[in-house]
């Protein structure tokens, strides 16, 4: 199953048709999953509200109803119910980090931020990245890797992350746009790889238009350039990408990735017995306070 | 069997301790067969063989173009190979278009094994091929030419079909044109 989780979202009102004539290509090249990606800098991403809609893919093609995402999404912790043949699609916030005194809010309890499937962050120099890779409650560190890096990437700060089970991403659209980006991708992408041992990477697109998208297979190989074996770059496009799915699924739904609670009327009907159990004790707690 | 105990061309036992694969009153100075040379446990070139479709912009109306053949798609991939690994990669990577049909825009690269690597991601980095942007898709990667052909003739029918209702060729060119594909492709060797 391969997933692509970064696709820009067209913001402030661009038109949809490229994004949909963009899925569609992602399907036909075998695809399983899309994540919109939406890009705020700073304070923005905690003020506005999720711009993300989810296509409707079943009138692909032609002038298709939108729909709206959050609550029509599958639970990832229930993708296993659904049938493999659906095309996932996420959303996924990815906020530009710039200035290490300000409060980003990212957090679960910030409605604005809990509506994505997916929160990335980019920082743009070595304090915010040990920040991200230390204490920022996200599932992917992004890094620009078109231009030059102004920092070194070190392996104790990575290893944090690793710790974490924070995921960083290698996106190859740029590098098929223009051969400088190409330069700096190959050489940033090395050496993440280098600090990382390949484990924890996922490859996206971020591809603006439909034919900068390349199929699995193709990019499995691309990845090959970046020194990453065959087996680690599968899993960058295949296993990792679930990773990230239920990593963010337990930072969403659980509480501190431990409990998660649920309304006793959407248990399965094999589980209802449970029901019955808890109203006992209750009863037999009672019956003792009265003796 | 160590080189010099028998000749390459006439399979004779040389003079003690010559070191040439030829006997000097070799009677067949030819190239030596492939059977001759497996029995010297010599290793033959070996090759990988990649089928690719070529996936066009989609908003342009689909079209049969035949200004696309093996002979643009070798010049396009030299012009990629050189432009991202350089002379080095334009001498390492040797490949040679085998076949490109462009009814169903699928064809098969044969290269070196030891550089499939490099000429698969230089295919990847290419964009567009006379000036009409594109995607290169690798969709089997075979070690002999019959795997290759295999998959090939399964994905012909197939793709031609969709041709037919995209509404680009006619249902009575479909049989012909299968017929053809599938002596061009079975026509294939090494």
């Amino acid at each position: 199953m391969f997933l692509d989780l970064n696709v820009p979202y067209p913001s402030h009102g661009g038109d949809l048709a490229e994004l949909k004539k963009t899925v569609s290509l992602l399907r036909e090249l075998g695809y399983q999953g899309v994540a919109y990606n939406f890009m705020a800098s700073g304070k923005e991403a905690a003020n506005k509200t999720n711009p993300i809609k989810i296509l409707d893919l079943s009138e692909l093609g032609g002038h298709g109803g939108v729909k709206n995402s959050a609550s029509d999404l599958p639970s990832v912790l229930s993708a296993s119910r659904t049938t493999a043949k659906e095309f996932q699609q996420l959303s996924r916030l990815t906020v530009i980090l710039e200035d290490i005194s300000a409060n980003y809010q990212l957090t679960v309890n910030n409605p604005n931020v809990a509506s994505y499937d997916l929160i990335a962050v980019q920082p743009t120099n070595e304090k915010l990245f040990l920040a991200a890779c230390s204490s920022l409650e996200i599932d992917i560190i992004s890094l620009d890797m078109g231009s030059r890096l102004p920092f070194y990437i070190k392996q104790p700060m990575v290893n944090l992350a690793l710790q974490r089970g924070l995921f960083f991403e290698i996106s190859y659209g740029g590098a098929i746009r223009d051969a400088s980006a190409r330069r700096h991708l190959i050489r940033n992408a090395a050496s993440l790889i280098r600090a990382t041992k390949g484990k924890n990477v996922i490859i996206t697109s971020e591809a603006q238009k439909d034919l900068e998208l390349r199929g699995p297979y193709d990019v499995i190989n691309l990845a090959s350039i970046f020194s990453l074996n065959q087996a680690l770059a599968k899993n960058s496009i295949s296993a990792n990408c679930r990773a990230v799915l239920y990593r963010s699924a337990t930072r969403r739904q659980t509480n501190r990735g431990v409990l998660s609670v649920e309304p006793s009327a959407n248990l399965a009907e094999s589980n209802k017995w449970k029901e019955g159990i808890l109203d006992d004790t209750d009863e037999g707690e009672d019956a003792m306070d009265e003796t | 069997m160590k080189w010099g105990k028998r000749c390459v061309g006439c399979l004779r036992e040389s003079e003690p301790g010559g070191t040439l694969a030829w006997a000097a009153t070799c009677e067949r100075p030819t190239l030596p067969r492939k059977e001759d040379l497996e029995i010297f446990g010599m290793v033959r070139l070996k090759n990988r063989y990649l089928l690719f479709n070529l996936h066009f912009d989609p908003s342009t109306p689909p079209s049969v173009d035949t200004a696309i053949n093996g002979g643009t798609i070798n010049n396009s991939l030299k012009d990629s190979l050189e432009l991202n690994f350089g002379d080095y990669g334009i001498g390492i990577a040797s490949f040679t278009v085998k076949y490109y049909s462009p009814h169903t825009q699928t064809g098969i690269i044969r290269c070196a094994r030891e550089s499939y690597q490099m000429l698969w991601a230089a295919l990847s980095f290419i964009t567009k091929i006379r000036n009409r942007p594109c995607i290169f898709c690798v969709v089997h990667l075979g070690g002999t030419i019959k795997s290759v052909q295999q998959v090939a003739l399964k994905r012909d029918r197939e793709a031609l079909e969709m041709m037919v209702k995209k509404g680009v060729l006619d249902v009575t060119m479909v049989d012909a044109l299968v017929k053809k594909a599938h002596e061009d492709i079975m026509a294939l060797e090494i």
